[in-house]
């Protein structure tokens, strides 16, 4: 029965989250065009798994727990000790390679696949599926497999080496991939009609559909275009990018400078993973 | 002959040979070319018993002239005799209520049935006795009771046009589509009819009328399109289709219609979208046509692309630029502090990626390939061979397996040497990975605690 309890709460919560993560800005949770799949995207589910695996086998029982025995405070703080012990210790951070400590440049991947917490790990999961198994289909796994974990290497470097605030702070997370994958996506299938959840843009679309005659209806499902919403995320990304490059970031938090070098990565890398690549845009034979 | 001498023919072979159809013909075809003479108007009411006809060739007449006596003085005959009921047409019992007649939405009485069986059965004997009037009035008969029914139609039609009296045929079919007959193939007649009488412009109407009508099936929709490509009018085509498409936007048949005529003008764009909209209808063969017409979208590797040994070269160097991310990670991320180790890693990451490109996405570059004595592989045949022949007016087939799998003209390595150089590769790429992370991977054998790591209880306290 308690169970059945938290199983009930944990899809609430699953459906609040959502509701938060897409009201404002959109989710993308599916790409709805062109070329069906023609491959089963195992490696994308592969990833999913292990980064799901990694944070719920070994680093969510810790955090968890902490806060089932909130009222034996001396347990609960060795089990949360526990859980920033393996963030900072196989997480990123510049220390490791500069002073040869933890597991040294072996955090880049160790890193790929470690998670804040578990909407950390769900926004990002969300967008792996959304843009991964395309660019798996394109590409193959074992390609695909090598791009996403260049694109995350780019990430890792690009955010310790741009930010001159040098602090140690660790990042975890497979956003810098995942944003790879987006950039990537932006290059191979620009005009993709993708799927988002977004409660503002169903709002905004009710007196676009009345001005274009349209009959106007509420929907949270808006389609756009892949190169609107990935160019987006590339602009979301730029701004506080370009701030942290010129004057540091002190704090940590969100690494956007980490999501553009990996955005920016995903389209360098993927003149490299397709040879076709070039040769389709000019010819226009993107679907 | 000219509409002069058709007239004179017609009249001689009203009054003398006493040959009404023939009369008719001439008469017709004498207002064909001359539809102003009032006076073959009033001839051509005397080729028939029917008031109602006769009445509509003076009408004709005295619209040309107003003060014509005689068609004034046939004029308040007619108008006398129709407004004395006939004894023979269908009896009163058989009208429907309104007094006009039925279409084939509207179902039929047995004894309306019956009715016209017989009407159908006296023509007949009429045309056995070689008396196409008669058997014209019992058509006609029929018609009274249901505009458009189907076998009265096809026999009186198919007579008149016999008899080259394709106006009156016309005229038959146009009251069946003013009646508003839900029948496909009254619309496909009219249309050859109208053909036949050059009026293009009623041909066109009445296809956008079939086209919009929401009981016509896809197939006579798409069969419509067909023929104005035929008659080379693609234009017209994809904007009566747009407009069938607009009325029923579910049917996957149109879409895939669309998508093809629109890919064979070269509107490559436009048509995806369109097999985009079957593809994504649910169920039915539909999405399956459209998946597979969208393959022919997706990206093949040509045999310029495969041959080459730049892009093979590219590949290998995309291969090394990963070497060096590790490299510059290995070296504390500083690229200065890149050892002769690193550097002599990232080298053999060149040829190790080389040799593992030829081996899997590169095997057929030019020259390499027939060097190491490679030879063209033979053709792919079935579904391979077919996927890549998808023509927009066939049935589509299999989607191709993949881009790397099309059928090529390249030597290809032979499997062995492939193999081999794949060992090589990993071998190469393995100590190249040793020598530019030897020191992350002493460090993960020997794993170091970090120097510092926040003790959760002071920040606690602090707080």
């Amino acid at each position: 029965m308690e169970a059945f309890g938290l199983l009930i709460a944990f899809a609430l919560t699953v459906v609040l989250v959502l509701i938060n993560m897409s009201f404002i800005y959109p989710l993308p949770i599916s790409d709805i065009g062109a070329v069906r799949y023609r491959t089963m995207p195992l490696m994308t589910y592969a990833l999913i798994i292990i980064n799901s695996l990694v944070f719920i086998v070994w680093q969510a029982p810790d955090y968890y727990r902490a806060f089932d025995v909130l009222a034996n405070q001396r347990e609960a703080l060795t089990l949360l000790q526990l859980y920033v012990d393996k963030i900072w210790t196989y997480g990123y951070r510049a220390i490791f390679m500069t002073e040869g400590q933890s597991i040294g440049a072996f955090t880049t991947f160790t890193s790929m696949f470690m998670h804040g917490d578990l909407w950390h790990l769900f926004g990002n999961m969300i967008f792996l599926w959304t843009f991964g198994r395309r660019i798996e289909d394109a590409c193959g796994p074992w390609r695909y497999l090598l791009f996403y974990l260049c694109a995350g290497m780019v990430a890792n470097i690009g955010a310790e080496v741009l930010n001159p605030a040098n602090i140690d702070i660790p990042s975890v997370g497979a956003s810098g991939a995942i944003a790879g994958l987006m950039g990537a996506f932006l290059v191979l299938f620009p005009r993709t009609q993708i799927q988002c959840l977004w409660f503002l843009g169903g709002l905004l679309s009710v007196p676009v559909r009345a001005i274009r005659g349209i009959e106007p209806a509420f929907s949270r499902n808006v389609v756009l275009p892949a190169w609107v919403l990935l160019i987006y995320f590339g602009i979301r990304d730029l701004l506080p990018s370009l701030q942290t490059i010129t004057q540091g970031d002190f704090d940590g938090g969100v690494s956007n400078l980490a999501h553009l070098m990996g955005y920016l990565a995903g389209l360098l890398i993927m003149l490299f993973v397709r040879k076709d690549l070039l040769m389709r845009v000019v010819q226009r034979r993107t679907a | 002959m000219d509409a002069q001498a058709l007239f004179r023919e017609g009249v001689l072979a009203l009054k003398e040979a006493r040959d009404p159809v023939k009369a008719r013909q001439l008469l017709s075809q004498s207002l064909k070319l001359d539809p102003n003479n009032e006076m073959a108007w009033l001839w051509l009411s005397r080729t028939t018993d029917d008031p109602a006809r006769k009445m509509q060739c003076v009408e004709r007449a005295l619209a040309i002239n107003p003060v014509n006596e005689q068609a004034l003085a046939l004029r308040a005959k007619l108008r006398g005799a129709l407004a004395t009921p006939v004894p023979t047409p269908p009896p009163t019992a058989l009208e429907s209520a309104d007094g006009t007649p039925k279409t084939q939405r509207d179902a039929l009485t047995p004894a309306e049935e019956k009715q016209i069986q017989a009407y159908l059965d006296a023509a007949e004997q009429c045309r056995a006795n070689e008396d196409d009037e008669g058997a014209l009035e019992q058509w006609l008969n029929a018609l009274q009771i249901q505009i458009d029914h189907p076998l009265t139609l096809q026999r009186a039609v198919r007579r008149l046009y016999e008899l080259k009296y394709i106006e009156d045929a016309k005229e038959l079919l146009q009251r069946a589509i003013d009646a508003d007959t839900p029948s496909l193939s009254i619309f496909l007649t009219t249309i050859d009819v109208y053909k036949a009488l050059g009026d293009h412009t009623a041909v066109d109407t009445l296809r956008e009328q079939i086209v919009l009508n929401p009981d016509t099936p896809d197939d006579a929709i798409i069969k419509i399109t067909e023929k104005l490509l035929e008659e080379i009018q693609a234009a017209r085509a994809v904007e009566l289709l747009e407009k069938a498409i607009a009325a029923r936007p579910k049917s996957a048949a149109l879409l895939m219609r669309m998508g093809d005529m629109l890919d064979a003008q070269g509107r490559k764009t436009q048509s995806v979208s369109y097999y985009e909209r079957a593809a994504r209808l649910k169920g039915g063969k539909g999405r399956r046509a459209a998946d597979s017409a969208l393959s022919g979208f997706t990206p093949v590797i040509t045999d310029v692309e495969r041959g080459s040994i730049p892009l093979a070269l590219r590949e290998a160097v995309g291969v090394g630029a990963g070497f060096v991310l590790l490299a510059w990670q290995d070296a504390g991320l500083n690229l200065l502090r890149l050892s002769p180790r690193h550097l002599l890693g990232i080298g053999l990451s060149l040829v190790g990626g080389y040799l593992l490109v030829s081996a899997t996405s590169s095997p057929q570059q030019r020259g390499v390939a027939t060097f190491l004595g490679g030879s063209v592989p033979a053709e792919p045949e079935g579904k391979f061979k077919q996927a890549i022949e998808i023509k927009p007016w066939e049935e589509h087939v299999q989607l191709p397996p993949g881009p790397l799998q099309d059928p090529t003209q390249l030597p290809i390595l032979p499997m062995w040497l492939r193999t081999l150089f794949g060992i090589f590769a990993l071998v190469i790429l393995s100590l190249a990975f040793y020598l530019v992370f030897n020191d992350s991977i002493k460090l993960l054998l020997n794993p170091v605690f970090p120097n510092y790591i926040p003790d959760i209880r002071e920040l606690l306290s602090e707080e």
